[in-house]
């Protein structure tokens, strides 16, 4: 009984804390997202349309993001930028890491769903005498938007895991500061497991969304 | 210059494969014309062709008196039309395909305004006048709103009829539209159709109804292997089949027909 | 570029490498061991069982994998065993690893068309054989390329072990960086390591799949 009344006090004591930091990991999340999905639209347009260079340096580019670890990603952004004269804080570093790794996964994404709007469906605009450019606009990238919706979702769950390699970077996110209360406080990994809740928080509600997404998009998917 | 759809000579390969050997034909204006064989003897290829959804490399298509994809140079040699001629010309032609190609993402009633909203840029409000009246033409007026996924075949077909009509082509092209249908929904395509028929639209058909055929069309073309065989009157091709081919050919569909 | 920092820290470096290396290939064999026989018993009639496997991946793959080492780290000393940080960090790369493939493991055996166990059944074959002469095979190859990739995962995510303390390339790179400041280059060639190891599993997949949706 005395044990689970310390270990809820310790809970009750840092949940202040633990708040905050889900705020920080929560900002992060927010921010990175929509430079994720922005800047994947770019890529995928210019992977399809750009000249071949520019084209196969994207590719490349995309390799690269895609096949290394998060965590290098942002040590290059944190400890190499300074050396060439340009100091981004932590906070900054983890969102530009983390968008633009995930911009490569989505650019993917959007380049395949794009590419899956089946042949007929030019061909049923161009029967209709629509120019290409207009077909493209009003008729098949809104097909795709539909199809990468609840991809998207998913990428976003895969985000906000990803958020906590921040502490890897001296970023007070939910997981540094579960280190912290737990080595100042020589508390246990119970912390932890508050640290955990927290995230399954955070990716159950996304994932009731993403659910809900594809309810929804299923009908217009065709 | 009397024929509203004059096909001379057309000829088209993929590579080695050619698919039209040299195929010629007139539609005259209000007349509907029927298009059968197996697959692969190149039915379908011309009437993609004669909306340019494919080219060919030889010969000529004239439609309403203009050329097709290519103009013609004074010295003979052919030179591919400009992108928007071809989507000008392409507004003028109604296709409508097997598959239906309905654009998921938008109602019934957007489907059918896609063409004047995208293609000419007419005002959204005067295309849904024309896209309704469209609509109840072809027995749709309480699916207005609908999304294409939730209407059975038949219905999506009759929506993309009604796309193509839109568009106040002068002729249309039908792609096999009832083959991709259960049994008991081709009645209610091929009604629309007939009615247009009477409406005195230019029409070809592709398809595999020969009762249709014979019923609606004032000439029907047998294909095989890129050429075409017999035409004429359906009643006479289809009662004097003068080759063995075409002898199999409807052989093989009246088995079918009535196994 | 200091390129004699690079090469005077090359033995160091490949020394983590192989640390790095050991913690995935331990992850992805054993998590795949476990993957396979979760997923099989995932089709178990128990309700428990089925429920415990649910519980399992729903928690496992709804946390960061960063948390589940930090987790074990602490988690190992709390309750009495001394383990080095390299074992919990590979403890809890591999019951990510599992949860993974447990999750493709089922959906690859509910994927088999249920014909084929049909066929099996009235050619009068019993449970067992069914499931591992007919089922598993079958399930097996449609599920190669999910495992591929989510083997990279776990290839990546080796690298978070610098950051809850366990000795490995990333942790290397990141002393040799802090005692010399050759950021581009250490961290730069650490990068080239890991995509010379994931690269050719993502065309890998890559390819099976292309090939996968041409067949179908």
């Amino acid at each position: 009984m005395d044990w689970w009344m310390i270990k809820l006090r310790l809970i009750a004591s840092i949940y202040p804390q633990m708040l905050d930091a889900l705020g920080v990991t929560v900002t992060i999340a927010a921010a990175s997202l929509p430079l994720a999905v922005a800047l994947g639209a770019v890529i995928a347009m210019l992977r399809m349309f750009a000249p071949k260079p520019v084209s196969a340096l994207l590719g490349g580019w995309i390799e690269v993001m895609r096949n290394t670890p998060l965590l290098l990603q942002m040590f290059l952004l944190y400890f190499a930028l300074p050396m060439l004269g340009w100091r981004l804080d932590g906070v900054y570093c983890g969102i530009l890491a983390i968008a633009l790794q995930h911009s490569a996964f989505l650019a993917e994404t959007f380049r395949g769903a794009i590419e899956t709007i089946s042949r007929r469906q030019w061909e049923a605009a161009r029967a209709l005498g629509i120019a290409d450019r207009t077909a493209m606009w009003h008729l098949i990238l809104p097909q795709a938007a539909v199809k990468v919706a609840a991809p998207i979702g998913n990428q976003l769950i895969i985000l906000v895991k990803d958020t906590s390699v921040v502490s890897g970077i001296a970023v007070l996110d939910l997981t540094l500061t579960g280190k912290i209360i737990l080595e100042r406080n020589a508390a246990s990994f119970e912390v932890f497991l508050v640290v955990a809740s927290f995230y399954l928080a955070l990716t159950v509600v996304l994932g009731l969304l993403v659910r809900w997404i594809e309810n929804k998009t299923r009908t217009m998917a065709g | 210059m009397s024929a509203m759809i004059e096909v001379r000579n057309v000829v088209k390969s993929y590579g080695s494969l050619e698919v039209l050997k040299g195929v010629s034909f007139d539609v005259a204006q209000g007349e509907v014309a029927a298009i059968i064989g197996a697959s692969g003897s190149g039915k379908s290829t011309i009437l993609r062709c004669i909306n340019f959804l494919e080219d060919f490399q030889g010969g000529t298509i004239h439609v309403s008196g203009e050329s097709v994809g290519y103009d013609t140079q004074p010295d003979g040699s052919r030179k591919h039309q400009s992108d928007k001629t071809i989507a000008r010309h392409r507004q003028e032609v109604g296709m409508v395909f097997q598959s239906f190609n309905l654009f998921p993402h938008k109602t019934v009633v957007e489907n059918v305004m896609s063409g004047p909203v995208l293609a000419k840029g007419m005002p959204k409000k005067e295309a849904r006048t024309i896209a309704e009246a469209l609509l109840a033409k072809v027995g749709l007026s309480e699916k207005l709103d609908a999304l294409p996924a939730n209407l059975s075949g038949g219905q999506q077909q009759r929506v993309a009829i009604a796309r193509a009509l839109a568009m106040q082509p002068k002729v249309m092209l039908f792609d096999e539209v009832t083959s991709a249908l259960d049994p008991e929904l081709v009645g209610e395509v091929l009604r629309v159709i007939r009615d247009l028929a009477q409406d005195g639209m230019t029409m070809i058909l592709v398809t595999h109804e020969m009762h249709f055929a014979r019923d609606v069309a004032d000439q029907l073309l047998f294909f095989d292997s890129g050429r075409i065989l017999q035409q004429g009157v359906p009643r006479d091709v289809l009662d004097h089949p003068e080759s063995d081919r075409l002898k199999t050919f409807l052989r093989r569909f009246s088995e079918a027909n009535y196994l | 570029m200091n390129m004699n920092v690079l090469l005077q820290s090359l033995p160091y470096l490949a020394k983590g490498a192989v640390q790095t290396l050991w913690m995935a290939i331990l992850a992805i064999a054993i998590g795949s061991l476990l993957g396979v026989v979760l997923g099989l018993a995932a089709g178990s009639r128990s309700k428990l069982v089925r429920g415990s496997i649910d519980t399992f991946i729903f928690v496992t793959r709804g946390i960061p994998v960063l948390v589940l080492m930090f987790i074990t780290y602490y988690a190992f000393p709390a309750v009495g065993y001394r383990v080095s940080s390299f074992t919990a960090v590979t403890v809890a790369l591999t019951l990510y690893a599992a949860a993974f493939y447990t999750d493709v493991m089922r959906g690859a055996l509910a994927a088999v068309p249920r014909g084929q166990l049909e066929a099996a059944r009235s050619l009068g074959i019993a449970r067992l054989p069914t499931v591992f002469h007919i089922l598993l095979p079958q399930a097996m190859k449609s599920s190669i390329p999910p495992w591929l990739n989510t083997s990279i995962v776990m290839v990546k995510s080796t690298s978070y072990a610098a950051i809850v303390g366990a000795w490995e390339l990333t942790y290397a790179a990141k002393e040799i960086v802090e005692r010399t400041l050759a950021t581009f280059e250490i961290f730069g060639a650490v990068m080239a390591v890991y995509f010379i190891i994931c690269y050719p599993m993502s065309l890998l997949s890559r390819r099976l799949e292309k090939r996968a949706a041409v067949v179908h």
